[in-house]
This record gives structure tokens, C-alpha cells and sequence, in this order.
């Protein structure tokens, strides 16, 4: 009665869990103009679609804490029970085949309790990562036990190594690799043989300013007691790790910072051990994925605590994507190899109850286009299947990614309608329209796509095109503007008064030319104007306001949704008078002569050159490709460098100082004014305590 | 100088102690530990024609005896009683939840072992049934429970009203006759009926996974609750019934008052009491969730978090009834036509003609964040303006004979998300002048085509109109402004930037008054409340709002205040406003795929379809919009599409905005890339739609993995191949996601 109770249930549970599906949060992220990415929903690339509980398999123990997933090459599914030291094997339809017993040649069970991997290689030979016992279990497709891999006995091997293999993979050359935890040497190589190789590919220690002084100080202040209490900076162990499509090993790294979600948590590894995932930036420049955050930017907190996350399981698909497993928050991320996001799916944070949610993800696999992962706390696995359009939308990225943009671009278009919001559908289609000449399109699409490199390709041909097309006027303008200028020399040579009579213009002027006689005049000759130098200031702070909203897309930083003008202001016009003033008051102590006046004028005419520069920078943005970038770059480091000499010469004259003088004070100057910024931030805190408390007072009067 | 700061400092000390005074203090029944207890002697209490209510006194249950059948249906499960089982969970007929006052921590209390046990329950004749209090000794709690019989069902009253509370503790919750809706773990086919989103099915089977346990809140959570995290946003129970069926017989419970402050529970395969069992619980009391500091931390149970019930009570005494179902009617579709003549025989339920129409929500715009000369600011975005409305409307019409149903959303002053309440009673002028509407007005009046205009009547951001931000808001559980955030993705985080408001209740009719006189002066035919149709929430400012109370109340005299006005409205899914309103959107097509649930079914459908065009969710929002469109037509809803003029990508920012409603995913309602789907979609199913027009769906039947069966009163029967590859069905082969009638 039981059984045939249990069969209902079964087939019961097996009819009804195909009519669920449900698509979780799938997100991505958008690229902003100042190389920051903001979460941007978007359509689903997959979609929960099932789950398989041990109901539906007729088991008789829950799935409780499987340990690893692993797809086989015929399409069998494995699910390593480590607990319970069981495998269960599915069918590729995700029926349940068999337990396999793992067995020795006189039919004794062999137990593998706390085992953490399972694989199978193309052979169906099984390895079983049983990590309580230190070994790698390898049997037949059977389960009868052929060999067991212990820790090898080599030099390479560190004394006091701790040999615990959670994941073995072989490659098709007959390379096998073994994670062993808490392992920062790297994964453990093997040749096909089967001997020990050595280590490969360990994460470095990522060295910042901060933890090198604290090196330095500790090794200055170091002794017994304070050597015993220190921990040791180690490289992160790998967790997972995959082969992609051309065999090499692609790995992730859990949680790497305490404090935020870290950097590089995916490498791929060349046969040398370095990382040659590379990410192709929206600015065209390439960086090193060991700099890539794969995860998001912020980690909230919730009651204290930090949600850093973990990446447990990866996984890489035939076509190249890379699949990642977020334990934290049970989000799968896809990226491309050239680590562009596609999307992101799952959710649950820990307390997932719908389907494509999770409560503590402990594994996952791909089989096919599809995805499953695991649940230990749910007792399941979720099966995600490809949505049309994330069909369309990897085969449109595939394409792209290999270079045939035109045969991209019907896709791309059909992913646009889809998802209008779609980042890398129109950076495909820019590429499209570029490879088909219409760089008008091509322009439009880029702009869209915050594709930059694709945008310059098509400017400079447009603005090839059209200087070619008016060469002659452009000519034609340019000799009538030499002559102009030379006639207009001539005659006011010839002419006996002086263009400009105002002597106070004539020393602003004088300035960049001339700075000790312009700065002389204007201390000892009082030829030297407020006005003129505060409308100097506000000119630089309307050419920095004009930098940050009007410059050129090639060239804009800008998010217009993050911009904001009161910072612009205080690092402008704030900036001046906080130097001025904070200036004054210090050299008046350095036996400074320069009054407040004469120190903001100085101050202000110093930044004449740069105002211009920014004028004219806001205007050629316009007009220059990216490469042209580089030039102003340049013109405004030397403009810096020239406005820094004014004001030490302005500074000299005023106050009539040495240059070691201008120097000393200079610093003070410098420290004093972050003195005076952290003490009005701490008054702007209080201020704004203040106001709070007066704000409740208000609400409790309110509401009472 | 001096003088005048101490009068400023004394007048601020003397108003904040105003401000700690508590405030309208309850008076609340006092427990009294030296009540008499009385018992009425056992037997037959009340009966009709079909049934007779019977009171055990040994075992302080009621029974419900069909006469004709003889079967009983009892709040101790009558199999059980007779063999004289004495587990405390199955011999509990109300269960209590409190709040020690102590430290705020909630304990359990079950009716058998607190109350039973120790002869603490009292009993007393009242008309047509008995009245029960369940005195909970150790809680000092007593809670009064009425069963009586109705024509055709038992009715269960909590007397809310009366429960008596001691010092120690306060009630919080109570549940129901937890097993009179339940099914034996060995009876096959046996389940429970959870009316989550469309409709679901959990089996009552004993499993590997133990006992199987869900809660749903009816009409979703309480949108003024504080919380903490919300890591995820379960579908609402939008129906407020729940059922079960047992072997052969059934039962639907109709909660009939108090359904908001409700949540329905389900206990599945419990191997222990060997029952499957779903009842209700009812909230008395509010509560907030706010997170422990490092002072109280210790004295609040050292959790990250606590809970904070409200001193206020609901007003509301809940009532339900419980309807047996035998024979063929003992199933979900039976249930379905059992609450269905319920809604028609309490006039609950209006009825509209249908039309083979199809529902069109075209999206004004959306709120961003822009900066006018570098000072950021919040701006609204226009994605389509009245003529580009009108525009695609006539595109649309070019193409197919059938006419959209169309409901305006985000045309306020901030677009989709909230801004002033009911987006300042008027059009924003981004979207277009006056003329360009009324002339969209006409043009729908000419065609023929129904125009619906959405009006957010619950949240705002904004002061405007004569309604506050600051004093014409929701007061949560715990006294505070009821500040409401949008949820972000991925990490669900509050998106603080975008909080907003609940209108204080008291407030809701004297909007939708001002709404109803700018309605008229605007001329619209139609207008739509969305949100008023999605959300229900609390306002503890008053009683009679406490615990999301006279939801139903209010929201169904603001609809009918618009339907006398001559204005028709398009309601939203929660089954008051569908109910009462002339059309309604954004029908269930899913049941929120819940881990626990065994089965999705159109339960939602089942009950209101072929009274009124009930509208699905939108197609090209779905993941799949294959699965969404033949799931759609299996259930008998009508199909709808959710466009707009011109996508701008500003727009993510609106689409990151978690807003609970059918107004996210703008990313894919661009018109242009979803007019042919629409009309292929219509020419393929248009015919359908027009042999199903008007007609009631009687039964729907999963006949496997694959093919479902639609059965609709005027004969009509859908049979739907929702897979990928070929399959059988009573007419013969279906190809691959096909659909034959």
C-alpha cells in the first residue's frame, strides 16, 4: 500500500512540477560614463522552469546537502550526497537512473562520507573528491573502485599539508587537476600518467599602499610576542574551477575581502599559471580581470553584519560563457570571455521560497543550454532553462565576439525589441553599422551602448569625410584667417596708442607672459583687480560645470543622473577662497606681506591659462577623436604645471618669500586647509544631528 | 536673552512630554482568572434540511453532519475522535500566538493542552449554534469563537471584540479550527486548495521532506508594516477562500469579514498527525519589525531584529463560512463555482458583458533623475504622449477588427512611479494639452474602444492638492509614518531615494471624492485604480484601519461611488475590487511557483471568468512569452499587452524600481517592436476568443505533463499543448504548443 502510495505521489509530483515556472530577478549591469556600472534589470536569459526533489526520484533520503553537481559527457546528471555518502545518477531528462554503488572488487561498499566533488571523464570512470579521507575515489561507470589518488609523495609538497581534495577535473588531454581546501598554492596538477606535476596557477597577494606600510611598520616594530599574534597574508584558495571550450582552466575564488566583494574572483589560467581572462573596457581599453569586481559594487549591511559574497560553483559553456554561483545571495552571473556581463539570475538571499530563488545554493552544473542548481537547505535542485531570448541573445554575442558583425546584427536588432535597454545589443549593432558603412547608425548605436571605441571609429571616418569633402573651404578659411591675423599685427604695430589702455587688464594679461613684472605691478603697483580675478574664479567654476555636462561623448565622465554642480562649486570656487583665506591667515604668522585681497587675485590670475585651456578643451571635444585625447591630456598636465609655477611666483611676490619660503608655507597652507575641511564637516554633522532631533521632537508632536 | 531661551527650552521640554504621553489608550476586555465555566450538553445544536450542527462536549468540538450523506465534517477531524487520538495539535480548535510583555517576544499557545486540558472552556447555547471561549490559563487570555450553522455551511465568528488579555501577555493572533479544513496523509488525491496568485494545489502526502509548511498573506502584506529585509515577494493570496478535498468529499472556506487582517496557513503531509491540514490566522494586532541597537539587543531575545505589535486591536470580528462539497463538486473546480454563487448570492459580484476584446495598458512615463544646469533633480520622463497613444491605437486597428481595451497607466505628475496622490487628480502636461486628451477620448468613444484612466490613490510622494506628505499619511503598527521603498535588484535593498507614502485611510474616500469631481470635469468614460486593486494596508491611526481592516469596506464604495457617477473602472486583482469593478487587469496567470506548491490551477479564473473581461498579465512582460500566452488562453483569461510610445534609457532607473504592479519591464513594451506580436497574437486567437466570449470556464483539468483541458458552459473545450514536442490529447495529437476547441 505504501509503495503504491508513494508511486502516486511520484507520478503525482512528477505531473505537476512541469506546469511551475517562475523567473527570478535577472539583472545586469550598465556601463555609466565615469567608468562606474549601475544594476539595470533586464530580460530573462533563463528561466526556473522545474525543480527535482528526492520525491519526484523515489528517494528514500531527502537531497539534503548535495555537496556537488556534475553533467556527464552523455548527458547523465551526477549529485554527490556527501553526508549520506550516496551518488545519485539521472537520466538526461532528469529521471532517476540509479545509486551508484561505489563497491571494491569483493562487492564492500566503500564509504565516502564528506566527500565534496564528484566528476566523470569522457570513459565514464567516476572520481569522487572524498575529502574526509584525503583521496580521490576513481571507479567505473559502475561504481566498482579502481584506484584511489592519496597526497603525493614529492618534494613539491610543503610539510604540514593539508591534503582535503573537494574538485577534480581532467582536461582532454589527460591533464587532471584537484582542488584541495584551504590550498592557496593552487590546484594540484597531474600529468596522464598520473604523477604529480606540482602546483598551479596560486592567486597572488594583492599588495595596496596600505598593506605595505603596515608591512614595513611591522617589520620595524616586530618581536616574539607580536610575530606569534600576527596572521599571515595568504592568496585565496580556488573553490571551483571549469574547463572552457579550449581547455583551459577557468576558476573562481570565494569570498576574497571582509569588507567588500574584492576583485579578480574569476581568473583563467594559461598553461604558464597566469591569468589571461582580460576584460575589454567600454572606453576600449583592456584590463586584467585580477582588477574586475565579478560581483557588485556595494555589499549592504544588514544588522551589523556584511553581506560579502562567495562565488562557491563555476561552471564554463560549450560556447565560452562563464557560469558562477553566488552562495550569499543565490545569484548565478553569466559573463563572456572577455568578461562582459550578460546577465544575472536567482535570488533568495538566503531565504528563498519561490522557484528560481535559493535558500543556500551549494552547487551548480551545466547540462546543455540549461542549469541546475542545487539547494541544500530547499532539499532540491532547480533546473533553469534558456528563454528564446537568451538564445538570441548569446548567439548574437557569440557572433560579435567572433568578429562577424553583420550576420550579428539581425539578432542584435531582434534583442533590442526584446530588451530596449540592452547595452551590448547596441554596441553590437554599432559594430554592425560600422562594418556596413553607415557610420551614421554606427554613431547612434555607440552612443546608446556607451561604446566608445566604435563611436571614434566612425567619427574619425565622418570627419575624414567631411574635411575631404571641404578641403578647399577649410583651406581657403585658414590662409584668409593667417592673413587677417598678420594684417591685423601690422596695424596695430603701426598704431601709436595701445589696444588695451586699462593697466588692470593689461597686468591680468601680462600674467602668463610675464609673471614676476605682472605680479610686481600688481602687489607694488596696486594694478591688480578683485573683480577681474572673481570673475576669473567663477569662469573656472563655469568651464569646470561646462567640462563636467558639455563635453564631447567621446570625452564625457559624467553621468547626468550623478552629477552634481555643488561639488563642482566647492571644488572650484570653494578651493580658492578656502587656499586664499587659509593662506593668509598662515603667513601671516611666516611673516607673510601679502594681503587677502592680493592673495585671491594672485590666486585667480594664476588660473587664467587653465580657464581658457577648459574653454577650449569643452569646444575640440567635439571635434576630436579619442586620440586626440591624448593631446590635451598632455597640454592641460604641462598648463598644470605652469599654473602651479604662477602661483609660487605670485605667492614669491606677495608675500615677498624665498622659494623654500613659498614651499614651507605652502604645506602648512595645504595642511591647515584639511584641517579646516574635517572640522567643517564635523560642524555640518552636528548641524545636521541638530536638525534631527528638532525633527523628531516635530514628528512625536505630530503623531501625538 | 536669557529669558527668552528658557522659555524656548521650557516650551520644547513640556512638548515632548506631551509627545511621550501615550496615547489613545484602549480599553480592551480584562481577563478574569475566576470566570465561571459553563457547558452546554452534547448533541444536535442546530439543523436545517441538510445539515445539523452537533457540539461535542467531551471533546469541546463542533460537527457538521450532512443529513443526507451522513458524513461529518468536524474541527477535530471525526475519524480521529472516534478513534480517541490525543495528539495536543489535532485536538486544538483554536490556537492562540501572544506577546509577552516582558521582553516583546511572541509564544505559542494551543487550545487543548492551555485550555482543554484543564477544563477551561466554556460553552453556551446561542441562536442556531454555540458560543465557546477558550480561556489560555497560563497566557490569561481568553478567546470567544461562535459556530453556527447557515443554510449551507457552518459559520465560524471570532468574537474579536471579547477576547480578554491579562498583564503579562497580549494577544497577537488566532488560529481558526485548524483541522476542520483538512485531508487524511493516506487518503489519495487529496489536497489542499491555496488561492496564491491564479491558484495551487498542494497534495497531502507524507514525504522525505517532512511536513511541508506555508503561509500566505491574504491580499498580499501589509504595505504599511515595517520590516527589516525582505528578501523576497511572495504572491498574494488574492481570493480570500481556501479549500480542501478529502477522498471524495470537499470543503471551501469563504472568509467573509476580517479576510485582510488573515493569513492562510498550510500544514502538508504532517507525518505526526497523519493529516494535511490549511487554516487561517488571524492577525488582532499589528506589528512592526525593526532592528535591535546594542542597548536593547539582550533584553529582546539577542536577535538581529524584533517585532512590535500594536496596542491597537482590529475592530473587525472575522468571520468565515465553511462550505461542504460531495460528489462531482468536491474538487478545486467545485470550489470555484461554490464561491462563485456566493459572490452572486451576496450581490458581491457585478456583472459586465465581455466582448472579444483584449486588454492594451499603454504607459505614460516614468520618474528619473536628471540635473537642470548641474543640480540634480527628480524629472519625469514622457514614453508616450497622448497622440502617440492614439497613434497606436489606430496602427492597431488597421491591422485587426478587434478592439483593445486600453488603460492608461503613469500619465500623473510622476509618470509610473508615485508622486502626488492620484498624480495630482489631473494629466501631467508632458503628455500632451487637454485637447490632445479629450481628442483620444473621442477617438476611443468613436471606435467603440474602452478607456480606462489610472489613478494611484494609495501612494504619493508628493504634498499636493490638499493632501500631505507629512500629516495625510498611514501610521504603521508601531506609530510611524508608514514609509514605504521600492525594493531593489539583486540585493533587495531599500532604495531610500525613492521612499514614499501611504494616504492615511481616513483619507482614501475623500480623494476618490476629489478624484470622482475631476473625473467628471475631465469627462473620462473609465478609470482604473491599479494600486487600489493590488495593495491593501494598515493605518493605526484608527481602529477601524487597523490590521489592513474595512479594506474591502472602503475599496468597494470607492468603485461603486464611480460606477454611479456613470464612470466605468478597472479594477485590480484583489477579489473586492474585481469583484465590484466593471474590468479587470492584471489577472493572476501564475500562482507565484511557491516551493511547497504541488500544482498550478486557474483557480482565479475559475470563479470570475464570464462575468466581466478579466485580463491577464501582460504577455510581452513575460520571461516566456510562449508559456505566458498558451497558459493565458488555458485559463480563460483574455489576453493583454502592456506598451509604450518611445523607450528612453533613462527609463532603467524606473525599471530598477521594484513596484509590485504591472508597471516594470518598460525596457520591453516598446510599441514598435510589439505590434507584430500583438497582431499575430490576435489573428491567430481572435476566432477563439469570439466562440468564448461571455462564456464561464466550468472545469479545468491538467491531463498531463503537457496537454491541459479548458471546459467552458457554452460547450466550448480548449485543449492546450503547452510543450515543445507533440502530444496526446481526446482530440487526437496536438503539435507542439498547440491549441485546439
Amino acid at each position: 500500500m505504501k509503495k503504491i502510495i508513494s508511486a502516486l505521489c511520484v507520478a503525482i509530483l512528477l505531473f505537476a512540477s512541469s506546469g511551475i515556472a517562475a523567473s527570478a530577478d535577472s539583472f545586469t549591469h550598465k556601463d555609466e560614463p565615469n567608468s562606474s556600472t549601475t544594476q539595470a534589470l533586464s530580460r530573462e536569459l533563463y528561466e526556473a522552469t522545474r525543480t527535482i526533489s528526492a520525491v519526484e526520484l523515489g528517494l528514500e533520503d531527502s537531497l539534503e546537502e548535495v555537496s556537488d553537481l556534475h553533467c556527464a559527457a552523455n548527458g547523465d546528471v551526477y549529485i554527490l550526497l556527501g553526508n549520506s555518502s550516496k551518488v545519485v545518477v539521472l537520466n538526461p531528462d532528469y529521471t532517476f537512473k540509479e545509486i551508484l554503488a561505489v563497491h571494491d572488487a569483493d562487492d564492500m561498499e566503500i564509504d565516502f562520507s564528506g566527500a565534496q566533488g564528484v566528476y566523470v571523464d569522457t570513459n565514464g570512470d567516476v572520481y569522487i573528491s572524498d575529502t574526509g579521507n584525503s583521496r580521490i575515489l576513481v571507479t567505473d561507470s559502475t561504481g566498482l573502485f579502481k584506484e584511489s589518488w592519496e597526497l603525493p609523495d614529492s618534494p613539491l609538497i610543503p610539510d604540514g599539508f593539508q591534503y582535503q581534495p573537494v574538485k577534480f577535473l581532467k582536461d582532454k588531454d589527460g591533464y587532471a587537476y584537484i582542488i584541495s581546501l584551504g590550498c592557496y598554492y593552487g590546484a594540484l596538477a597531474y600529468s596522464p600518467e598520473g604523477e604529480f606535476m606540482g602546483f598551479f596557477g596560486a592567486n597572488r597577494v594583492t599588495a595596496t599602499a596600505l598593506n605595505t606600510l603596515s608591512y614595513l611598520f611591522d617589520m620595524i616594530t616586530s618581536n616574539d610576542t607580536k610575530k606569534e599574534a600576527s596572521a599571515k597574508v595568504l592568496p585565496y584558495s580556488f573553490i571551483d574551477m571549469a574547463l572552457d571550450a579550449d581547455g583551459y582552466l577557468t576558476v573562481c575564488s570565494g569570498k576574497t575581502e571582509m569588507w567588500s566583494n574584492g576583485k579578480g574572483q574569476i581568473r583563467k589560467i594559461s598553461s604558464g599559471g597566469s591569468n589571461i581572462l582580460l576584460k575589454r573596457q567600454s572606453d576600449g581599453s583592456t584590463a586584467a580581470a585580477d582588477s574586475l569586481n565579478f560581483l557588485e559594487f556595494s555589499v549592504p549591511n544588514k544588522a551589523g553584519k556584511n553581506r560579502v559574497q562567495d562565488l562557491i560553483a563555476i561552471d564554463v559553456s560549450a560556447d565560452d560563457y562563464i557560469f558562477a554561483l553566488d552562495r550569499v545571495y543565490g545569484l548565478v552571473y553569466v559573463y563572456d570571455n572577455t568578461c562582459n556581463r550578460l546577465g544575472t539570475f536567482g535570488g533568495g538571499i538566503g531565504a528563498g521560497t519561490e522557484i528560481g530563488e535559493f535558500v543556500a545554493p551549494s552547487a551548480m552544473a551545466l547540462h546543455g543550454t540549461s542549469v541546475l542548481v542545487a539547494d541544500a537547505k530547499a532539499e532540491q535542485i532547480t533546473v533553469f532553462e534558456q528563454t528564446e531570448f537568451g538564445a538570441l541573445y548569446f548567439q548574437a554575442q557569440s557572433l560579435t565576439l567572433r568578429g562577424d558583425y553583420v550576420e550579428s546584427q539581425l539578432l542584435w536588432e531582434q534583442v533590442v525589441e526584446q530588451d530596449a535597454s540592452c547595452q551590448l545589443a547596441y554596441r553590437g549593432l554599432a559594430n554592425a553599422a560600422y562594418s556596413n558603412k553607415d557610420y551614421e547608425a554606427a554613431l547612434a548605436y555607440a552612443k546608446k551602448g556607451l561604446d566608445y571605441p566604435t563611436y571614434d571609429l566612425a567619427w574619425q571616418v565622418l570627419i575624414k569625410e567631411f574635411i575631404a569633402r571641404y578641403f578647399i573651404w577649410f583651406f581657403a578659411g585658414a590662409v584668409l584667417l593667417i592673413v587677417g591675423i598678420a594684417v591685423l599685427l601690422v596695424r596695430l604695430s603701426k598704431r601709436s596708442e595701445p589696444l588695451i589702455k586699462n593697466d588692470k587688464v593689461k597686468a591680468l594679461l601680462a600674467v602668463p607672459a610675464h609673471p614676476f613684472r605682472a605680479f610686481e605691478d600688481i602687489k607694488y603697483k596696486k594694478r591688480g583687480s578683485l573683480l577681474i580675478a572673481l570673475i576669473i574664479v567663477l569662469l573656472f567654476f563655469f568651464s569646470k560645470a561646462l567640462e563636467a555636462t558639455s563635453t564631447g561623448f567621446l570625452f564625457c565622465q559624467n553621468s547626468a543622473q550623478t552629477y552634481n554642480v555643488v561639488f563642482t562649486m566647492a571644488q572650484t570656487i570653494g578651493l580658492v577662497l578656502l587656499w586664499s583665506i587659509v593662506n593668509w591667515l598662515m603667513c601671516s604668522l611666516f611673516s607673510g606681506k601679502g594681503t587677502l585681497k592680493e592673495i585671491i587675485i594672485v590666486t585667480a590670475y594664476s588660473l587664467l591659462p587653465l580657464v581658457i585651456y577648459t574653454f577650449v578643451y569643452v569646444g575640440l571635444s567635439h571635434i576630436l577623436p579619442l586620440s586626440g585625447g591624448a593631446l590635451m591630456g598632455g597640454i592641460q598636465t604641462v598648463l598644470l604645471i605652469y599654473t602651479f609655477y604662477l602661483l609660487a611666483v605670485g605667492m614669491m611676490t606677495v608675500h615677498e618669500y624665498t622659494f623654500p619660503k613659498f614651499l614651507t608655507t605652502g604645506v602648512v597652507t595645504l595642511i591647515c586647509m584639511i584641517l579646516a575641511i574635517c572640522i567643517g564637516f564635523i560642524v555640518v554633522i552636528l548641524l545636521q544631528q541638530f536638525w534631527n532631533f528638532l525633527y523628531s521632537i516635530f514628528m512625536e508632536i505630530v503623531f501625538r | 536673552m536669557k529669558k527668552c531661551v528658557l522659555i524656548v527650552m521650557c516650551c520644547v521640554l513640556l512638548l515632548s512630554m506631551v509627545g511621550c504621553s501615550s496615547s489613545k489608550a484602549e480599553d480592551y476586555p480584562v481577563y478574569d482568572e475566576n470566570a465561571t465555566v459553563s457547558n452546554v450538553a452534547g448533541g444536535v445544536v442546530a439543523s436545517n434540511a441538510a445539515y445539523e450542527l452537533i457540539w461535542d462536549e467531551t471533546a469541546y468540538c463542533v460537527m457538521l453532519r450532512d443529513v443526507q450523506t451522513g458524513y461529518i465534517w468536524s474541527n477535530i477531524p471525526y475519524e480521529y475522535l472516534q478513534e480517541g487520538g490525543l495528539n495536543s495539535n489535532v485536538n486544538s480548535t483554536v490556537n492562540i500566538t501572544a506577546v509577552k510583555q516582558e521582553n516583546l517576544t511572541w509564544d505559542s499557545y494551543r487550545g487543548y493542552t492551555d485550555a482543554v486540558e484543564g477544563g477551561k472552556v466554556s460553552c453556551e447555547k446561542v441562536e442556531n449554534g454555540v458560543r465557546v471561549t477558550y480561556y489560555f490559563e497560563s497566557a490569561q487570555i481568553s478567546v470567544p469563537v461562535i459556530y453556527t450553522l447557515g443554510a449551507n455551511s457552518l459559520d465560524v465568528t471570532l468574537d474579536a471584540q471579547n477576547i480578554s488579555e491579562g498583564d503579562t501577555y497580549k494577544i497577537l493572533s488566532v488560529s481558526v479550527a485548524p483541522f476542520l479544513c483538512s485531508a487524511l496523509n493516506e487518503n489519495e488525491g487529496s489536497y489542499v486548495m491555496v488561492p496564491s496568485g491564479s491558484g495551487s494545489l498542494i497534495y497531502a502526502t507524507e514525504t522525505v521532506e517532512g511536513t511541508r509548511k506555508y503561509s500566505g498573506n491574504v491580499y498580499g502584506r501589509d504595505l504599511s508594516q515595517a520590516f527589516v529585509e525582505l528578501t523576497t515577494e511572495e504572491e498574494a493570496l488574492r481570493l480570500p477562500v481556501f479549500g480542501v478535498k478529502n477522498g471524495d468529499n470537499g470543503m471551501l472556506c469563504v472568509m467573509k469579514d476580517g479576510a485582510e487582517s488573515a493569513t492562510v496557513n498550510v500544514e502538508a503531509g504532517n507525518a505526526r498527525t497523519g493529516y494535511t491540514t490549511i487554516y487561517p490566522t488571524y492577525y488582532i494586532r499589528g506589528y512592526d519589525e525593526l532592528p535591535t541597537t546594542a542597548t536593547n539587543k539582550d533584553i529582546l531575545g539577542g536577535g538581529d531584529y524584533y517585532s512590535v505589535a500594536s496596542s491597537m486591536r482590529t475592530s473587525v470580528n472575522p468571520t468565515l463560512s465553511y462550505f461542504p462539497l460531495k460528489g462531482e463538486d468536491a474538487d478545486y473546480n467545485g470550489m470555484a463555482k461554490c464561491y462563485r454563487q456566493y459572490l452572486e448570492s451576496t450581490g458581491g459580484l457585478t456583472k459586465t458583458p465581455s466582448g472579444t476584446n483584449y486588454g492594451l495598458t499603454i504607459l505614460g512615463g516614468a520618474q528619473i533623475t536628471d540635473s537642470i544646469m548641474g543640480f540634480p533633480r527628480k524629472a519625469t520622463v514622457a514614453a508616450t504622449t497622448f497622440t502617440q497613444a492614439q497613434s497606436i491605437l489606430s496602427s492597431l486597428l488597421e491591422n485587426t477588427t478587434i478592439q483593445p481595451t486600453v488603460r492608461l497607466v503613469g500619465f500623473g505628475d510622476r509618470g509610473v512611479n508615485p508622486g502626488s496622490i492620484a498624480g495630482g487628480f489631473s494629466f501631467a502636461s508632458i503628455f500632451g494639452k487637454d485637447a490632445e486628451r479629450a481628442a483620444l477620448e473621442a477617438y476611443c468613444a468613436d471606435k467603440g474602444i474602452s478607456l480606462f484612466s489610472d489613478f494611484d490613490l494609495v501612494r504619493f510622494s508628493r504634498s499636493g492638492n490638499g493632501f500631505s506628505a507629512t500629516s495625510d499619511v498611514a501610521q504603521s503598527a508601531s506609530l510611524r509614518k508608514a514609509n514605504c521603498y521600492p525594493i531593489g535588484t539583486p540585493q533587495r535593498e531599500k532604495k531610500l531615494k525613492y521612499a514614499y507614502k501611504l494616504l492615511s485611510r481616513n483619507q482614501l474616500i475623500p480623494a476618490s471624492k476629489k478624484l470622482l469631481s475631476a473625473a467628471d470635469k475631465a469627462n473620462l468614460s473609465g478609470v482604473s485604480f491599479m494600486s487600489l486593486g493590488h495593495l491593501a494596508y494598515s493605518d493605526f491611526a484608527d481602529p477601524a484601519y487597523a490590521v489592513k481592516g474595512n479594506m474591502q469596506t472602503d475599496v468597494s464604495a470607492v468603485i461603486k461611488s464611480f460606477l454611479d457617477g456613470n464612470h466605468a473602472v478597472a479594477g485590480g486583482p484583489n477579489a473586492y475590487s474585481a469583484a465590484a469593478s466593471s474590468v479587470v487587469f492584471d489577472v493572476p496567470t501564475d500562482n507565484g511557483g511557491h516551493f511547497l506548491f504541488d500544482e498550478e490551477i486557474p483557480f482565479y479564473e475559475l470563479v470570475f471568468s464570464g462575468t466581466k473581461p478579466i485580463f491577464g498579465e501582460s504577455i510581452n512582460l513575460a520571461g516566456d512569452m510562449n508559456r505566458a500566452l498558451l497558459k493565458t488562453l488555458a485559463y480563460g483569461a483574455n489576453l493583454s499587452f502592456s506598451v509604450l510610445y518611445e523607450y528612453d534609457t533613462d527609463l532603467t532607473e524606473s525599471d530598477m524600481l521594484y513596484v509590485g504592479m504591472g508597471a516594470n519591464k518598460l525596457y520591453s513594451c516598446t510599441f514598435s517592436a510589439n505590434e507584430k506580436l500583438i497582431n499575430s497574437t490576435l489573428e491567430k486567437y481572435g476566432a477563439l476568443y469570439e466562440k468564448i466570449n461571455n462564456a464561464s470556464m466550468v472545469r479545468y483539468t491538467a491531463l498531463s505533463d503537457s496537454v491541459t483541458e479548458t471546459v467552458f458552459d457554452n460547450g466550448v473545450t480548449l485543449y492546450v499543448n503547452h510543450s515543445s514536442t507533440a502530444a496526446d490529447s481526446p482530440v487526437g495529437e496536438l503539435a507542439a504548443y498547440e491549441v485546439r476547441y
